[in-house]
């Protein structure tokens, strides 16, 4: 191993004449890199403690894989369902939307079903929660979609990160800086021209990381290490789905949305309830 | 391995821009054969121009940049992408469980202190339980999904010839040799598998929905009382006036019919 550092911006060739300033250099010794070896291995070598749990673990997921997931994965049904929904751009924030379907679903059915409770008061209360649902379901996709164009630049800012280059992120906006350009030029064709415009998609941060020399580097090295960092880059997709839609049914709807349609709901039933004791008494 | 003359410029025009998240052997290691066209971020300027708004603007990049180059973020959207379900209850928990509570107990009204800190114990109850139920449960089958897409460990024989298929197509692809036709069966075919893969990863939420609600309700009581010392007061005749959806919003939640059913919207 031989390395040589010139760490400052003195170091021109003018100011080593003048000074005779030496040029740093550094040898390995055999016994450090041998131990960084040793370091290495032990690094990468689980502990002996957690050992067993481990093993048990990994056997317990090989089973599901092999006698569960696997034949889940083939099912026709569901085959069907990803081909059909495969070029959906949203189809993490529709998963999350039937899970809290379900969820809402199963509250308003026993809201609906309950026998001790006034029939005056359930509709309402029913419709209530599902109205704050839907109305909460809404907000939600349209925030995402306006997050989107700001969090796909934080990707391109983490791969960049990642990749370890800073231009990466410049570059990406570049290219989406231009794209956008023709596109506007494409739209102003086309309702010139009263026909349906073909948009260039805009970058995407995977796609660039892809074209990656590091990346590619990466894969042809250590192709694990390529998947931990594309797998990385990938994840900031869910991630802003879920911190919207966590953000809007987690925090919004139950400390903003849930008081005034409560309130809503009390000044209905109060309302219904006048005009019945104003009818019977005509 | 050799590396050469490397230039830092150390003049007021070079921040110090911590961007590596991983180390530096790491680095070292699989980046050897790009050491000429590697950017060691010497054209990163840190704006001495003595104008505040540059100056301003490098704080804001520097302060997003930290978060991005830290190591627990790196790691937080790997588990994203790889625990849907999980990442999204942890999400689910520091929004329920700490700025919830924050919230209830900032807002104004003494009147209904005690409904405040009941409120704000049942959604620090609720995002735990939902965190750890949807861990507990789900961790394996994430695992055993990576072991069939990522790792292709696992799977039936359909499923392997699908992905010999695809990794065929992308050698060609990649030695230019590919057709148009066989460029868009790729396309569709990485779509298919990509849709599969979000599909499989979150199918058990669905699943798990009712029975986490129902495990929840029946939880939330006796977590409140013996964890956080927390014991809701019947109140038959005044109504509550709470900010929180899933517990004393509304007043027909004290009829005892509901005392073991109570109501909340969302996700979870």
């Amino acid at each position: 191993m031989n390395v040589t550092f010139n760490t400052n911006s003195l170091n021109n060739k003018r100011y080593n004449l003048n000074n005779q300033i030496k040029v740093q250099s550094f040898t390995a010794n055999p016994s450090i890199a041998a131990a960084e070896e040793v370091l290495a291995k032990a690094s990468n070598t689980e502990s002996g403690f957690f050992k067993p749990f481990t093993d048990a673990y990994n056997n317990m997921t090989d089973t599901i894989a092999d006698k569960f997931t696997s034949k889940l994965v083939d099912l026709k049904g569901l085959n069907w369902l990803a081909d059909k929904l495969k070029n959906s751009s949203n189809l993490y924030q529709h998963c999350m939307t039937i899970g809290s379907v379900i969820t809402s679903g199963l509250y308003m059915q026993r809201t609906l079903a309950n026998k001790e409770f006034d029939k005056d008061r359930k509709n309402p209360l029913a419709v209530n929660q599902g109205l704050t649902f839907g109305v909460s379901t809404i907000g939600a996709y349209t925030l995402d979609k306006y997050a989107k164009g700001w969090w796909d630049n934080v990707t391109a800012r983490f791969a960049g990160h990642l990749l370890g280059d800073n231009k990466f992120y410049n570059e990406y906006l570049k290219q989406k800086e231009e794209i956008i350009k023709e596109n506007k030029k494409i739209k102003a064709e086309a309702r010139i021209n009263n026909t349906k415009p073909e948009l260039k998609s805009l970058p995407k941060a995977t796609k660039l990381v892809e074209k990656h020399p590091y990346y590619q580097s990466l894969l042809k090295n250590s192709e694990k290490d390529a998947k931990v960092l594309m797998t990385k880059v990938k994840g900031m997709s869910p991630l802003r789905a879920m911190i919207v839609f966590g953000f809007v049914y987690r925090y919004f709807v139950p400390v903003v949305v849930t008081k005034p349609a409560n309130m809503l709901c009390e000044k209905y039933l109060a309302h219904k309830k006048n005009k019945q004791t104003s009818n019977n008494k005509a | 391995m050799k590396i050469d003359s490397i230039q830092h410029d150390m003049t007021l025009k070079q921040g110090n821009f911590g961007l590596r998240s991983e180390s530096q052997n790491f680095r070292e290691k699989h980046y050897v054969d790009l050491c000429e066209n590697r950017v060691y971020n010497t054209d990163y300027c840190g704006s001495f121009t003595g104008k505040s708004e540059a100056a301003a603007t490098t704080i804001k990049r520097n302060f997003l940049d930290k978060i991005l180059a830290s190591r627990w973020f790196g790691s937080f959207a790997k588990f994203s992408q790889e625990h849907n379900i999980s990442a999204s209850a942890l999400i689910a928990l520091v929004l329920a469980g700490v700025m919830r509570p924050v919230t209830i107990m900032a807002l104004p009204g003494e009147k209904d202190k005690e409904d405040k800190i009941y409120a704000s114990g049942h959604a620090m109850a609720s995002g735990i339980i939902g965190f750890l139920v949807s861990t507990a449960i789900t961790s394996p089958f994430d695992e055993s999904i990576k072991k069939i897409f990522d790792d292709k460990k696992f799977g039936s024989k359909k499923f392997k010839e699908i992905d010999a298929k695809i990794a065929q197509l992308n050698l060609e692809k990649a030695a230019g040799t590919i057709t148009k036709e066989a460029k868009e069966t790729l396309k569709n075919m990485m779509k298919k598998r990509e849709a599969l893969n979000t599909l499989i990863k979150n199918i058990p939420d669905w699943i798990i929905a009712v029975p986490r609600a129902i495990l929840t309700i029946a939880l939330i009581p006796p977590i409140l009382k013996y964890v956080f010392g927390l014991e809701k007061k019947k109140k038959n005749s005044t109504p509550q006036h709470d900010n929180n959806t899933t517990a004393t919003q509304i007043d027909f939640i004290q009829k005892d019919v509901f005392k073991q059913f109570k109501f909340k919207g969302g996700v979870n």
